[in-house]
């Protein structure tokens, strides 16, 4: 009874098809009574189901919403305590890097008035050494370079919380010995830590940062702007950030090699450097979709999946790829939406 | 915080009921099942946070995960249910209400009653394109698949739902 054409029926009644097969299928289902039963059993069974109705019961949703407001709180505004309250103080809900930054400036400003007052002699101040601190690790401190007292910036020692497990705590240190330091090297390590599921990753500075200050002496702390949001970055929201550069980049990679003509004079160094730059990027691709895949994140991983074909394609073209090889990959760029999704996806982490 | 909270209440009663009726549907018409799972998903929403979703996915976000919450719910209840449903299919009885109510329970149940019939990925596409009015690219993110295999699903789920519904009918014509 039923005509090859059935399947099609289907997509037709959908819209689709495009509209020449549709306006081709259209003229066979006029004269094929096979399809035209099948055309009107999928109306009415469209009919039907869209005729299913649920009713909400408004004080039933309403009390829904509210619990569910008040039971789960953003993680985002679950920053609290000792950085909450800073937060409170800028007048935001979360610390921004550039809030990190005007208060480094700021507790600068504070720790040098304080020098100044005491004077560089013998305070124990001239001691602690001056070592760029992007982040503390596991395990026992870092000692610094040995070279307290020499170096010319001033800078500070912030434990990033994202590496330290809360149980294994530091050895306790000497007195007066020096704060934990780590070299810029070794915030690579950072990131493989940062890969660990939210539950068994420590609360953040939060928890860590005031203990350091108070270590250390308070006030006379002093924070590189620069290595403070780089800390800060770690310790708060470095896996989003992280996919927000890459999605910068990729957009970056893909709206130029969408833009790029074959037909110019230069077109096979921009090829060469979109392969070098797209091969590059295919690596941290799969690992951030790995990553987002068991935490779980579907948008970002969804995201980084349509993404990936792509960066694989632009990867293996040849060094003079045929105008169908580039308008291909240029029409999937486009058809799928890809440089807005991840202009929207890098948007979202510097908001 | 008040700004997230308004933005989030209005997806909520935006998306609330039709997500209600999806899942009401999938689950085969367990309504307080299909608005626990419901709130779930607006639970991990909240949880995840508005902003990190951008405004016109949230949408397919909350189907997706929805239907995946629907799957562990499916597979936990499977052989409870299977059992229960008999017990209750033989013991239910009719009751007595408005003409109108009873028109609308009843074309409730009919419906569920066709979409029992189908595997549950076929039933989830064909209630997103029917029901959400999706198109197949859509459906293929929400359900996690390729967009071939959605054709091939909706065309299945409405050719099996076809021939159920012609049987039913010579039934009810021949009786």
């Amino acid at each position: 009874m039923d005509c090859d054409f059935t399947e099609e029926v289907s997509l037709l009644v959908d819209g689709e098809l495009a509209p020449q097969e549709a306006a081709r299928l259209g003229a066979h289902v006029e004269g094929c009574a096979a399809c035209r039963q099948a055309r009107e059993s999928f109306l009415l069974l469209r009919q039907e189901l869209r005729s299913y109705e649920w009713t909400p019961d408004p004080n039933a949703q309403r009390a829904a919403l509210a619990s569910i407001l008040n039971a789960s709180t953003p993680p985002r505004a679950r920053v609290s305590g000792w950085l909450g309250s800073l937060a409170a103080g800028f007048g935001v809900q979360r610390l921004r890097p550039a809030h990190v930054a005007a208060l480094a400036l700021l507790l600068t400003g504070a720790a040098l008035g304080l020098l100044w007052l005491r004077g560089s002699n013998g305070s124990r101040d001239s001691r602690r050494p001056e070592v760029n601190a992007v982040a503390q690790t596991n395990g026992p401190p870092v000692q610094a370079a040995e070279d307290g007292g020499k170096g010319q910036e001033t800078s500070v020692a912030v434990e990033t919380p994202a590496v330290n497990p809360p149980k294994k705590t530091a050895p306790p240190r000497r007195a007066g010995a020096r704060p934990n330091l780590q070299r810029e090297g070794e915030s690579a390590r950072v990131g493989r830590e940062n890969t660990r599921p939210e539950s068994q990753k420590p609360e953040g500075l939060t928890s860590v940062l005031p203990q350091e200050t108070a270590r250390l002496g308070g006030p006379t702390l002093l924070l590189s702007p620069a290595s403070a949001v780089t800390a800060y970055a770690a310790a708060v929201d470095y896996p989003s950030l992280r996919v927000g550069r890459h999605a910068e980049r990729v957009e970056r990679l893909l709206r130029s090699f969408r833009n790029a003509r074959l037909t110019g004079g230069d077109s096979a160094l921009d090829v060469a450097d979109a392969r070098r730059l797209s091969k590059r990027l295919l690596y941290s691709n799969i690992a951030l979709r790995r990553e987002a895949a068991s935490a779980g994140d579907l948008p970002v991983e969804g995201l980084l999946d349509s993404v990936e074909p792509i960066l694989i394609d632009i990867s293996n073209l040849p060094n003079a790829p045929s105008p169908a090889a580039v308008g291909s990959i240029k029409e999937r760029i486009d058809r799928r939406q890809l440089v807005g999704a991840l202009q929207a996806q890098g948007m979202s982490v510097s908001r | 915080m008040a700004n997230t909270d308004a933005e989030f209440a209005e997806v909520f009663n935006e998306f609330y009921p039709s997500l209600c009726r999806f899942l009401e549907c999938l689950l085969g018409g367990a309504t307080g099942a299909a608005q626990d799972v419901a709130q779930e998903s607006f639970m991990q929403l909240h949880r995840t946070g508005m902003e990190r979703i951008a405004r016109g996915e949230v949408r397919f976000w909350l189907f997706r995960v929805a239907r995946n919450l629907a799957l562990n719910e499916l597979s936990k209840r499977s052989t409870r249910q299977r059992l229960f449903g008999r017990v209750v299919d033989a013991f239910r009885t009719e009751t007595p209400g408005p003409v109108e109510h009873l028109e609308a329970a009843e074309r409730k149940e009919m419906i569920l009653g066709l979409l029992k019939h189908l595997p549950e990925h076929q039933r989830a596409a064909l209630l997103l394109r029917e029901q959400e009015e999706m198109s197949y690219v859509e459906i293929a993110r929400v359900l996690n698949v390729s967009e071939g295999k959605v054709k091939i699903d909706i065309f299945r789920a409405r050719t099996t739902l076809r021939a159920r519904w012609q049987r039913a009918q010579q039934a009810s014509a021949g009786a």
